[in-house]
């Protein structure tokens, strides 16, 4: 299928939306909903090196991922943590920024075969280093577990794309599918454990 | 069958019957204690790949099992180690039910252990990197729980271990697939950092430690002391591994001077901030910073007899950190907290688990006559001639952290601000008077630590 490889540059580009979405906002449905979408581009650019059949296993365990987030962050009624001001500045216009260049280091980046792996497409490597840049920004600025998961499963999801492209074998698509399901669990373990949250500094150690 | 099949299977049903029994700790400890001896003596003595009759049965256990065209392998390189992780697991559980840990401790701490069996297993080996990102899930589970709710700890372990996953992963592939050993300069060297960097995180150099200080300060201190040992072995291990296959890494002087360096930054570090800590298990945290650094000081010194002390360290670090994790989790008991303020005059409400506590630490921090003394005092006679500076630093922290010892015992035996005792049972005194025993007769007779280093067995090229 041509449009595949085709239309790549779409998801790797929608990857980095989604991954500066997914900095940027607080409310818990819409973080789960892109992640989501996250994980589609991410299948697709998978699809670039690996059969279909291999990508769409790997959308499958990104979905129960999301699923299994789901189902916690309702438990606790979808509402958000309580967010107290912390050392460092943490609100939306400076995460925005801070996602904004992120993206224009990863853009630039990404444009030539920093990792100098063989195989790997120019879309496959652009959305790559998009989603580990922003997943790397994300778990480095915020200590919530939600916010944390869904940064590990971005920066997860970028490392995928660029070691499908060296690493075909089905036993590690098996065993990267388990991390991602295993951080959801973790994740959504933590989120239950404590239901009646202290709010949580942000940007502080 | 296949033998690995096996150990996964075991592992898998011993954890299902401790999680059923979670309510109930002396039931699920003894499961989960003789499960993991059970493990580590199938491990140890199972004949492979040989038919044999048990119970009139005739029975063959294959050396290997594949699982998606990757191989599972128990052999003469590996059953050591395999058996070891295990038995020192039973060792940790044995004495859990006196230190009334959290319910799931058992469950997922047997979960655990064959996850980092696993790791020692696979081959490739790289991929043991998965399984060593997986078994700190299961210990992120053991240390956030719903009595100890504080979630920091478990969160930056998990943070941590990713990356190094990936670190290592992706060095793995440079490793084998660009082959470094007659390649450019420039891919070595990438390949140095990332491995640096993945095993800086594994062996919690700083700054990547910092999840060890939040979890001792939230966790219940036996479950950090199940943790710490748990993936402090499995990495090291990992690390061994790594040497012994790559001889273009075993020949790098420059490596073993940064793994020397690290070593000595972390006991540096760990002895001046164990000093400064205002809570008990934050010190023990810092503490084994300092214990963390010792091993890798002893990897530094690229010689087979360092390699071994590495390994025999395990032994005496996992003695104090269980001997001092039930202590500190017997002077908890009282208020929960364990400050200068709540722990005074503890000497008096509970004088043993106060000396099992004070016992723990002064193993970690290799005080004379402890369990941590031995091998601190071989590692010197092997570093000294190597680095000074690095041996004065390990002789620093040792003061360092029995000087924190000092100060907590000054704490332990001023003047209570209540009567109130801390009650224990016959058997929870049995287990803490024992461990202190234990810390000393290890600390007098180290030949028992002779044994673990059966576990270089496997390690052909680093200890011939």
């Amino acid at each position: 299928m041509t449009w595949i490889a085709d239309w790549a540059i779409l998801p790797a580009l929608l990857a980095g939306v989604t991954g500066t979405l997914l900095v940027v906002l607080d409310d818990r449905r819409a973080v789960l909903g892109i992640l989501a979408g996250q994980y589609l581009c991410a299948a697709w650019l998978v699809g670039l090196a690996l059969p279909l059949s291999i990508a769409a296993a790997k959308l499958v365990a990104g979905l129960m991922a999301c699923g299994a987030l789901a189902l916690s962050v309702a438990a606790l009624r979808w509402r958000s943590p309580e967010v107290q001001a912390g050392a460092l500045p943490s609100g939306h216009a400076f995460r925005l920024v801070a996602a904004g260049m992120v993206a224009t280091v990863a853009v630039g980046l990404g444009l030539g075969n920093w990792m100098s792996l063989p195989g790997i497409t120019a879309p496959g490597i652009l959305g790559s280093t998009l989603l580990m840049g922003l997943g790397l920004l994300q778990i480095g600025i915020t200590e919530e577990p939600l916010r944390v998961g869904a940064g590990l499963l971005t920066l997860l999801s970028g490392f995928e794309i660029a070691y499908s492209s060296i690493e075909p074998s089905l036993a590690v698509v098996a065993l990267l599918a388990a991390v991602h399901l295993g951080i959801a669990l973790v994740v959504s373990y933590l989120l239950l454990v404590v239901r009646d949250e202290r709010p949580i500094p942000e940007g502080g150690g | 069958m296949s033998a690995p099949l096996v150990l996964f299977l075991v592992t898998g049903i011993f954890a299902v019957g401790a999680a059923l029994l979670r309510g109930r700790p002396r039931p699920s400890a003894i499961l989960a204690a003789s499960g993991a001896a059970m493990l580590g003596l199938f491990a140890l003595t199972a004949k492979l790949d040989e038919p044999f009759v048990f119970l009139g049965l005739s029975l063959k256990f294959g050396s290997t099992w594949s699982l998606l065209g990757r191989a599972f392998t128990l052999d003469q390189g590996n059953r050591a180690a395999v058996g070891f992780l295990f038995l020192a697991g039973a060792f940790i559980f044995a004495g859990a039910w006196a230190a009334r840990p959290e319910r799931y401790l058992f469950s997922f701490g047997i979960l655990a252990l064959g996850v980092v069996a696993g790791s020692l297993l696979i081959r490739p080996f790289l991929f043991a990197a998965v399984f060593l990102e997986l078994a700190a899930m299961g210990s992120a589970l053991i240390l956030v729980s719903p009595g100890y709710p504080a979630r920091r700890g478990g969160l930056r372990l998990l943070t941590l271990y990713t990356l190094a996953m990936l670190a290592i992963l992706l060095a793995g592939w440079l490793l084998q697939s660009v082959g470094v050993a007659g390649g450019a300069p420039g891919e070595s060297l990438r390949a140095t950092l990332l491995l640096a960097l993945g095993f800086a995180i594994l062996m919690a150099v700083p700054p990547f430690h910092h999840w060890l200080p939040a979890a001792a300060e939230g966790a219940h201190p036996y479950a950090l002391s199940f943790v710490a040992v748990l993936l402090q072995s499995a990495g090291l291990f990992f690390l061994l591994r790594f040497l012994d296959s790559y001889q273009w890494l075993r020949d790098n002087p420059d490596l073993f001077a940064g793994i020397r360096l690290a070593g000595t930054a972390m006991v540096c570090f760990g002895g001046v901030w164990a000093l400064a800590q205002k809570s008990f298990s934050r010190v023990v945290a810092y503490a084994l910073v300092t214990d963390f650094g010792v091993s890798l000081l002893a990897v530094g010194t690229q010689r087979a007899e360092g390699y071994e002390l590495a390994l025999g360290l395990v032994g005496s670090h996992a003695l104090g950190l269980a001997v001092c994790g039930l202590g500190g989790a017997m002077l908890r008991r009282s208020g929960g907290k364990d400050d200068v303020a709540s722990l005074a005059g503890s000497g008096y409400r509970s004088p043993l688990a106060a000396g099992a506590a004070l016992a723990g630490l002064l193993s970690l921090s290799g005080f004379p006559l402890a369990a941590g003394f031995p091998g601190r005092w071989a590692l010197l006679a092997i570093l000294s001639p190597l680095d000074r500076f690095a041996a004065a630093a390990v002789v620093l922290s040792c003061l360092a952290v029995s000087g924190a010892a000092a100060r907590w015992l000054g704490t332990f035996i001023q003047p209570p601000a209540s009567d109130e005792k801390i009650e224990l049972t016959f058997g929870e005194g049995l287990f803490l008077g024992g461990g202190v025993a234990m810390c000393v007769l290890f600390g007098t007779f180290p030949q028992i630590f002779a044994v673990i280093f059966q576990v270089t067995r496997g390690l052909t090229n680093l200890v011939p």
